[in-house]
């Protein structure tokens, strides 16, 4: 019994996939005085939640917070993007991109509002039985629907048919050949076959992202072969028939007889959240989808956040034209970490000179080839090497590069304490460009969600702010995360920048953050502030000395 | 203000009083935070332009693995939430009003599900009808198949004008014959006995 199962996908789908059954207990009696408004769009969310339960799900406890952490997080980016001044362009009557942006995050706060009281009116609903047995019923009908995958199965069994065709063909070809039979008839009715399985394996490219690009090369490297024997069957046709038999075997393993739903994302932690920029929105996407892709394919050593500085940098300098150009397609290459001597031979390809790196003790190498042609279209070096450690706690709050900052809240204890540290190290610099990295450093000791933010500036052109990251600390924790600058040859480097990071706790009678409502002195809006406070943290910059 | 700031250096532990006066001063930093969304900063940013970035994406990384669209009733307005996910980039891509608004990593994953690719979200237009939904998905699956119908409104008095469509690997919901909600649905298979 050879049953490895094919283990599932979707990691981080939907939040509200965790939600719903013990949160239909814990959550208070409907608030009958909120309008009605969105019934369908809080319904269909949770009916289709619950569709994607399972074992994480059945085993998570707490998940109103889980909940409210995920709509947090959210509506904290959208809110963080309306800073003082960001309207003023809106209410100005702009146009542009800058303004269509400004005016996508407003739109965004009110919707997740929306939408997020339309689920909560849904789950708070179930506490009704009746409601809850109905919704369980419209599961079940979804799922009786959803389980025939009928779409999947005929494309796989499109995938079967070719196969089984262009096999019995090639033992034509091969026997016909065997006995000194014209081959001219056949060899045309395969070629004819090859032909038209391309539209087959552009097909399969439609199961998705994971499974279609395997199908697509496993397939198309089997009519390769295919072909070969059209020109040499004696050499060829054995080796054809086995890939195709391998191929056969590969996608009869599917058993769609016994397809579920598929798990949500295991991780309910922070969000990964990250604002495109708002001149070149699409370009940071792309860049997105490459650094994950090297990530994926590398040998480690370099993070995904670093990857994707570094493929970002490579983009907008329009470094390398090919990649450029190249990245208006992601789906269409695939990168990957290297050895130098691919490394080199890319760049000879590309006619540019391989560049070499003094600074980093052991650069990374990366190649974007083209899926269809092998072709490379890109190459770089991964070149800054950031520290892995975890910061020390810095002595000495007044060192030169280290700063540090406690905020202690005035109605806890001595223990309870939000500490915020920051360090920055010079970690790069070549005949190019140079990069300073370093981090800021959350540690909670609270046991409760404090969210924190922190916005770099520039000192000297007063160019912030910057939102650098946003994080939400569940209970006692510690956050870190990277901050960094990377400069040019030649430019202007400033003396100082300015991380400032501030901290909110704010909690309802249960201890959970209140969602969507962020208190700060300037807003008391609610008795429910404990503490708030700003913490200003200057420091200098490495890169200058 | 922000060589002030540098002047300042390091504050700690600032009291809520003093915090009030750092608030000002560096009202920035919590300006982001705390910024509220007037009714007419929503009526300016509902009738401001729309630019569509969706096709851009489309067009670079191709049709997503898995979408969801939810189109909500806002004050003076509806808008539409998007989030594209596509597993093989770990990127999900969240769109308002088919603007970019932010991208959310996703972890990596196994390979083995079965997503319904064959869907473009830009085909879903807020405004449709059943019929049109209808022959929209039935076109889209490779099986041709045609959604099923659940009349959603037996369930109750707040659920009157509700209706779910359940097709390839896709859910549709209306309210009051116009499209709210669209969510697709990938699946994982298993491997068989050899």
């Amino acid at each position: 019994m050879n049953r490895s199962g094919l283990r599932k996908a979707l990691q981080a789908a939907v939040l509200v996939a965790f939600l719903i059954g013990d949160l239909a207990i814990l959550a208070p009696p409907a608030a009958a005085q909120v309008p009605l408004a969105n019934a369908g769009v809080g319904l269909f969310r949770v009916i289709n939640a619950i569709n994607r339960r399972n074992r994480i799900y059945q085993a998570a406890r707490d998940t109103q917070r889980d909940f409210n952490a995920y709509y947090a997080s959210l509506q904290d980016t959208a809110r963080g993007q309306l800073g003082s001044g960001e309207l003023s362009s809106l209410r100005r009557g702009e146009q542009g991109l800058e303004t269509a942006r400004i005016a996508a995050y407003v739109r965004m706060v009110r919707g997740l509002e929306a939408e997020q009281a339309a689920i909560r009116r849904a789950i708070d609903a179930e506490t009704n039985q009746a409601r809850r047995d109905f919704n369980r019923t419209l599961v079940r009908q979804l799922q009786e629907v959803v389980i025939r995958l009928p779409g999947a199965q005929q494309i796989l069994g499109e995938v079967r048919t070719v196969i089984s065709n262009v096999r019995t063909s090639v033992i034509a070809l091969q026997t016909a050949a065997a006995s000194n039979q014209p081959l001219d008839v056949l060899t045309q009715r395969l070629a004819e076959q090859v032909s038209s399985s391309t539209i087959v394996q552009d097909r399969v490219r439609e199961l998705g992202s994971l499974l279609g690009p395997d199908l697509d090369r496993a397939l198309g490297g089997a009519l390769t072969q295919v072909n070969n024997t059209i020109t040499d069957v004696n050499r060829e046709a054995n080796q054809a028939v086995e890939l195709l038999d391998g191929m056969d075997t590969q996608v009869a393993a599917l058993d769609l007889s016994e397809t579920e739903s598929p798990q949500a994302g295991e991780r309910i932690g922070p969000l990964g959240i990250r604002v495109t920029d708002r001149a070149a929105a699409a370009l940071d996407v792309a860049s997105q989808a490459m650094a994950f892709l090297t990530a994926m394919q590398g040998t480690g050593g370099t993070t995904r956040e670093q990857m994707y500085q570094q493929i970002r940098h490579e983009l907008l300098i329009a470094h390398n034209t090919r990649l450029l150009q190249a990245a208006q397609n992601v789906s269409q290459f695939e990168c990957r970490e290297v050895d130098w001597g691919v490394y080199e031979a890319a760049m000879g390809a590309l006619n540019e000179s391989p560049q070499t790196d003094g600074a980093t003790g052991s650069p990374t190498y990366h190649v974007c080839f083209d899926r269809d042609t092998g072709e490379p279209v890109g190459a770089w070096i991964g070149r800054v090497t950031l520290p892995t450690e975890t910061p020390e706690r810095p002595q000495n709050a007044s060192a030169t590069h280290t700063t540090e900052a406690r905020w202690t809240l005035q109605e806890a204890d001595a223990a309870s304490f939000i500490t915020i540290s920051a360090r920055v190290d010079k970690s790069f610099s070549n005949q190019m460009e140079s990069a300073c990295y370093g981090t800021v450093t959350y540690t909670n000791s609270l046991q409760e969600i404090v969210v924190g933010e922190c916005e770099a500036y520039d000192t000297l052109l007063d160019e912030g702010p910057r939102v650098i990251r946003r994080i939400a600390l569940h209970g006692i924790d510690t956050e870190e995360f990277y901050v960094g600058w990377r400069f040019a040859l030649g430019e202007l480097q400033h003396e100082y920048y300015t991380i400032r990071c501030v901290a909110y706790r704010n909690s309802d009678a249960e201890g959970y953050p209140i969602p969507g409502r962020w208190i700060s002195q300037a807003y008391p809006e609610d008795g429910s502030l404990l503490a708030s406070g700003l913490t200003i943290i200057t420091v200098p910059n490495p890169c200058t000395r | 203000m922000c060589l002030a700031a540098v002047g300042v250096g390091l504050v700690l532990g600032v009291p809520d009083g003093l915090a009030a006066t750092f608030n000002q001063l560096f009202g920035r930093a919590a300006a982001g935070v705390t910024q509220g969304v007037s009714s007419e900063d929503l009526a300016l940013a509902l009738a401001a332009p729309k630019v569509d970035e969706r096709p851009e994406v489309l067009e670079r990384l191709g049709r997503p693995d898995e979408f969801d669209i939810s189109i909500v009733q806002v004050e003076g307005g509806q808008v539409r939430l998007e989030s594209w996910r596509y597993y093989g980039f770990g990127t999900r891509v969240d769109f308002a009003d088919g603007v970019i608004v932010w991208t959310i990593d996703l972890d990596p994953v196994a390979h083995g599900a079965l997503f319904p690719a064959w869907y473009d979200p830009t085909a879903f237009r807020a405004g449709m009808t059943p019929e049109e939904m209808t022959a929209l998905l039935t076109s889209a699956s490779p099986a041709g198949t045609a959604p099923e119908t659940i009349d959603v409104s037996k369930g109750g008095a707040d659920l009157t004008g509700l209706m779910m469509m359940v097709g390839d690997q896709i859910t549709v919901g209306f309210e009051n014959g116009g499209l709210v909600f669209v969510e697709t649905l990938g699946m994982t298979a298993q491997e068989s006995v050899q």
